[in-house]
């Protein structure tokens, strides 16, 4: 729960699972040091890539005792009844609404969100087909523009979304939009082929410069670039993610 | 296609470890190239993508050995130099020469640098839960404790090929809170046996209704409420009908239960036009049993986590005591419902009163202010209901008359479950927890561990206990260490040196995961510390052993799942409009369970690898009978249904399975489909299209089939080359639709799937020469390729066993199995020993 106190019973159990599956780490360890002098030298990563689990677990379960003990953030906002029971078009604006709030208290400081199935009753949309066939649209007429109305239709959300972060004022003068990247992406570049390639992504935010539509040469700009980018912005230390050949060319901050 | 906001993507990689040493290439190699490959993979034309001009100049293989793998899989599977008129073969005895010469090259250039072992398998998630299942003797199936973990990653369908798969810290929590569901699930400290009870529940006690008008749905209980009438449903309902003052609390421990319905089909002969019922009345009316872990699941518009027990198919008119027994945890509570029904009674059901008794038709509150704005008398009882449909209707519907839940049933107390691990003791604080943990480290690790290895798990529970903790909490504890430990989640194999013999219980560890996808049993492993398992006659009798046992339905599943990839059925469902059976008859997990069977069929007889593709049999449930146009099956069973000659079913090929893992819900491409011939049967996967060439993008304006789209495409030399390879096979299923119906025409109306479109052309040329125009004639083709099917089968019965892909270095085993499997009738449980008989399966 994310704007709901927790029980001090609840608490108290919480905390306990915590320490106990951090004893489970260690008791497990000697295990793994035991095996990796058994196993060849290639098994060997396999066995690292346990210790890192254990470790980024460890990493976690301590901060999140940390968090355990944080109040959680005072909101007024309450959701309508029975949410799950509303369209899909009425349900959306809720998700944003969340996020919004989870950045604003800094109750988190990365969201992905992700839709993909409209659910009963064409999600609410004057629609007559399901979303997946009509991404196959086979450039049918008809298919294209029942698929936009639910393509336009996220695309305004996201706007909203954007502008409910704008209007939010943060401890340093700028506005949660200047302090948050917001991306908003497809998968496909194109679903009626199932091409992955030329993918629409928007950015906003982050401090970063906008306002213009980059274009590049096909096939020579991974989206990773992009992405690396991000994390760079975000302060990771990295300098590669996945097919990344650096970071994206013409994107700059203010 | 998915709208994603501050995505963060995590992706793991496999990079390669081969880094060969520059040595020189014996010069026959760029001979033989320069003679009969050159003239298409050289810089100008780089057919297929592949350019060889540098390694003809080149004197070391270095940047070359991927490349050289290669020609040499294609010049053993005798795929190149393709045979036509123009290009120069080489003769059988100049390809065998080649062929042998770059084997022993690659080979000594690997030597010692491309691992050849398996890589370490995690277990997967399937394996997990049969290994859970099997070692603490707890049910999985209901509140599957793994229903959060990470997806496994695959590769080729197979999730345990170790190279593939990863792990993270999220895996490893959810390992741990998995561990200790089951774990309270198996052991009952402080507890005693639970009396059975038993629940009585009346129509009353169900979601009912006195009296119907014709709405959503229908429940209706009899005046002397003896019986509850069911007239709405389908498979997915919202509108369970349920025990509802039980369900708040449910069973009140876990246990086995007996749940009985007292329950017929009524209507099923109606006095009504045959289009005013929506459902398919050949088949017996079928109401389905559930059980779900909580009133929550009950909710409307959930599904995750209700667990279908059973589908009875009632008898007309003569009630009779349905019931299941089934393990359900504390909480738990079952529901039933018309499976196979209309959908909502409201359509329906107006329809009816319209047509047939327009005295249940009453005024609405709308109509009747309608009449009041036009002036017109409005009668004074207008809203006032006389008739009841409900008192008339005569429509199909599945009447309840009781409902009932006994248990828990233990039949021994402590459950085996808990003996298994603690024996009969159940105060934690008289066991001598230093035995128990060693022999459960024995069990969950599958060898023999000494005391000195586990005494972090003693001295744990030792710490804890001196700490106040009680001592079966403690207990639980170090227990779920021990199966969160890497020595259970990984098969270890052991061992610094590829190619070593596996040690007695790494075999049988081995032998299990195979034939089981779980933990060897006691036998197996008292076998294996006796030393004799290894034995061939032991090993054969084992094979036996374990392909008879109920649990090698989990080989069946899984293998046929990863070598078919009937896995991606479900990932891409077709359209409600154009497939509407699909979801009424539950086809897909009916069209699964008829390859289950037929696989297991071929197994359990030995039948010849061939019948995979050509058999004039299949098995059959109702529903999927019906998809096929066969008469005569009816109900839930599958039986064995024989087809006539020539018939168009007959074989994988022919099986809806397939034919739907191998579309995408929406269109059927004949490249998928000559892609999974290609590498589910034939075993020689096309490579992966050139980088920069855009996918088909369909475009289905008028009436472009997708052969004339295809042709467009193959005018570009580039395409050309591969899907001349690959699209013939393809073109001859394209009688199937996108969920393996058949059809003579395309659709007209591709929305609704409905009228008839073009002709369907199913003709192909191979680049065998051979010309095929549909499936019957696909299949007597792959009948005539045994060798190739069957070469095929036993590589991918060793990537299943083995978690490692076989390559060159095993083609001379591989070969050899083969031959002796087709000259000893070529049977399928014949091949499974073979395979697990050879040195290939008890080497790391």
């Amino acid at each position: 729960m994310l704007f709901q106190p927790t029980g001090q019973g609840e608490l108290s159990s919480l905390k306990k699972a915590n320490q106990q599956q951090i004893s489970i780490l260690d008791l497990v360890e000697s295990d793994a040091r035991l095996l990796k002098k058994r196993v060849g030298i290639e098994d060997r990563e396999k066995i690292d890539q346990y210790f890192t689990s254990i470790r980024s677990l460890e990493k976690r379960l301590t901060q999140s005792a940390a968090w355990l003990d944080r109040p959680k953030p005072k909101v007024s906002y309450s959701l309508p009844n029975e949410p799950n029971e509303m369209d899909f078009v009425d349900r959306v604006p809720l998700y944003y609404d969340l996020a919004t709030l989870a950045l604003q208290t800094d109750s988190t400081r990365v969201i992905s969100l992700e839709f993909s199935d409209l659910g009963p009753n064409s999600g609410g949309f004057p629609v007559t087909r399901g979303y997946h066939q009509l991404t196959h649209h086979g450039k049918v007429d008809s298919y294209i523009k029942e698929l936009s109305i639910i393509e336009r239709f996220h695309t305004k959300q996201f706007g909203l979304f954007l502008d409910k972060l704008t209007a939010i004022k943060e401890p340093n003068g700028k506005n949660l939009l200047d302090n948050t990247m917001a991306l908003l992406g497809s998968g496909m570049g194109n679903a009626s082929s199932h091409s992955n390639k030329n993918l629409p992504l928007l950015l906003a935010g982050g401090g970063f410069k906008h306002g213009n539509h980059m274009r590049f040469e096909p096939g020579k700009t991974p989206a990773s670039n992009l992405f690396l980018s991000m994390l760079q912005r975000f302060g990771l230390d990295t300098d590669t993610f996945n097919r990344s050949s650096g970071t994206l060319t013409g994107l700059e901050t203010v | 296609m998915s709208i994603h906001s501050f995505t963060l993507v995590v992706a793991v990689f496999w990079s390669g470890l081969v880094t060969a040493k520059a040595e020189a290439i014996p010069p026959s190699v760029p001979v033989f190239i320069k003679r009969y490959c050159i003239d298409c993979h050289n810089a100008d034309s780089e057919k297929g993508d592949r350019n060889f001009e540098s390694l003809i100049t080149s004197r070391t293989s270095k940047g070359h050995h991927e490349t050289l793998k290669e020609v040499l899989d294609q010049l053993n599977l005798g795929e190149m130099p393709p045979r036509k008129n123009s290009i120069a073969q080489p003769s059988n005895n100049e390809r065998r020469e080649i062929v042998a010469i770059l084997s022993d090259y690659l080979k000594t250039m690997e030597a010692g640098k491309v691992p050849y072992a398996t890589i370490m398998r995690r277990l997967t998630r399937y394996e997990y839960n049969y290994t859970m299942r099997d070692l603490l003797g707890v049910d999985t199936k209901a509140a599957d404790a793994t229903r959060f973990f990470p997806a496994d990653l695959k590769s080729h369908g197979f999730s345990n090929y170790g190279p593939a798969q990863a792990l993270s810290d999220v895996q490893l929590q959810h390992y741990i809170k998995a561990a200790r569901t089951y774990l309270d699930r198996a052991l009952v400290f402080g507890q005693q046996k639970p009396d059975v009870q038993k629940w009585i529940f009346k129509p009353k006690d169900l979601p009912h209704e006195k009296k119907n008008v014709g709405t959503v749905r229908y429940r209706v209980i009899s005046a002397d409420g003896k019986h509850l009438d069911i007239g709405h449903g389908k498979p997915s309902e919202s509108g369970p009908t349920y025990p509802k003052e039980f369900a708040a609390r449910g069973v009140p421990k876990d246990g086995l239960y007996r749940i009985s319905v007292k329950a017929t089909a009524v209507g099923r002969n109606h006095p009504y036009a045959p289009e005013l019922i929506p459902a398919d009345l050949t088949q017996p009316l079928q109401m389905g049993l559930w059980h779900v872990p909580g009133l929550s699941y009950l909710a409307k518009r959930t599904s995750e986590g209700r667990v279908l027990v059973e589908v009875f198919d009632l008898a007309d008119n003569k009630p009779q005591t349905y019931e299941a027994t089934v393990w359900m945890p504390a909480g738990s509570s079952p529901f039933v419902h018309w499976i196979n029904g209309i959908g909502a009674t409201k359509g329906p059901l107006q329809k009816i009163i319209q047509r047939y008794y327009p005295e249940a038709k009453r005024k609405t509150p709308y109509e009747v202010d309608r009449l009041k704005e036009a002036g017109l008398p409005v009668p004074k009882d207008a809203l006032v209901q006389k008739v009841w449909i409900s008192d008339l209707y005569k429509g199909p519907r599945i009447r309840i008359f009781e409902m009932s839940i006994e248990g828990p049933f233990h039949d021994q107390w402590p459950p085996l479950s808990h003996q298994g691990i603690a024996g009969t003791e159940t105060n934690a604080s008289n066991l001598n927890v230093e035995q128990v943990l060693l022999k459960f480290a024995s069990k969950a690790f599958r060898n023999p561990v000494k005391l000195e290895e586990i005494t972090q798990y003693i001295d744990y529970f030792k710490d804890q206990t001196a700490k106040g903790v009680a001592a079966d909490e403690a207990l639980k504890q170090a227990l779920t260490a021990m199966l969160t430990s890497p020595r259970f989640l990984f098969l270890d194999e052991g061992g610094e040196d590829g190619g070593k013999q596996l040690d007695e219980f790494q075999l049988a560890t081995r032998l299990s995961y195979t034939l089981w996808c779980s933990t060897p049993d006691e036998r197996l492993l008292n076998l294996a510390s006796k030393g004799t398992l290894s034995q061939s006659k032991i090993l054969n009798s084992e094979i036996e052993r374990l392909l008879k046992d109920d649990r090698s339905k989990a080989f069946i599943k899984r293998f046929s799942d990863a070598w078919l990839r009937l896995d991606k059925i479900g990932s891409m469902p077709p359209g409600t409009k154009q497939f509407p059976a699909y979801f009424s008859d539950r086809l897909e997990s009916a069209m699964k369970n008829e390859t289950y069977y037929f696989v297991s069929h071929l197994l359990q007889e030995n039948h010849p690898i061939s019948k995979f593709v050509d058999a004039p049999y299949s098995f059959l449930n109702g529903a999927l009978a019906r998809h096929y146009g066969v008469n005569g099956v009816a109900g839930e069973n599958f039986t064995k249904v024989q087809f006539p000659p020539k018939a168009r079913r007959g074989g994988l090929l022919g099986h809806a399975s397939v034919l739907t893992a191998t579309a995408n819900g929406v269109e059927t491409s004949p490249v998928t489909r000559g892609v999974w011939v290609l590498e589910s049967l034939l075993g020689t996967p096309p490579s992966p299209p050139p980088p920069d060439v855009p996918p088909i993008e369909p475009d289905t304006r008028g009436a472009v089939t997708i052969r004339e789209q295809l042709t467009k495409h193959r005018h570009v030399a580039a395409c050309a080359d591969c899907h001349d390879k690959i699209d013939p096979w393809g073109f001859a299923l394209e009688f199937f639709d996108p969920i393996g119906g058949l059809r003579e025409h395309y659709p007209a109306n591709k929305e609704r799937g409905t009228g008839k479109g073009r002709r369907i052309d199913g003709s192909g040329k191979l680049p065998s020469g051979e010309h095929v125009r549909n499936e019957v004639e696909l299949r007597e083709l792959l009948v005539s390729r045994r060798v190739q099917l069957t070469r095929n089968l036993t590589c991918k019965l060793f990537l299943h066993a083995t978690g490692r892909e076989p390559d060159y270095r095993d083609y001379k085993v591989i070969n050899q199995i083969v031959e002796k499997s087709i000259s000893e009738g070529n049977g399928f449980r014949d091949l499974i020993h073979m395979v697990i008989t050879s040195e290939l399966f008890s080497r790391r």
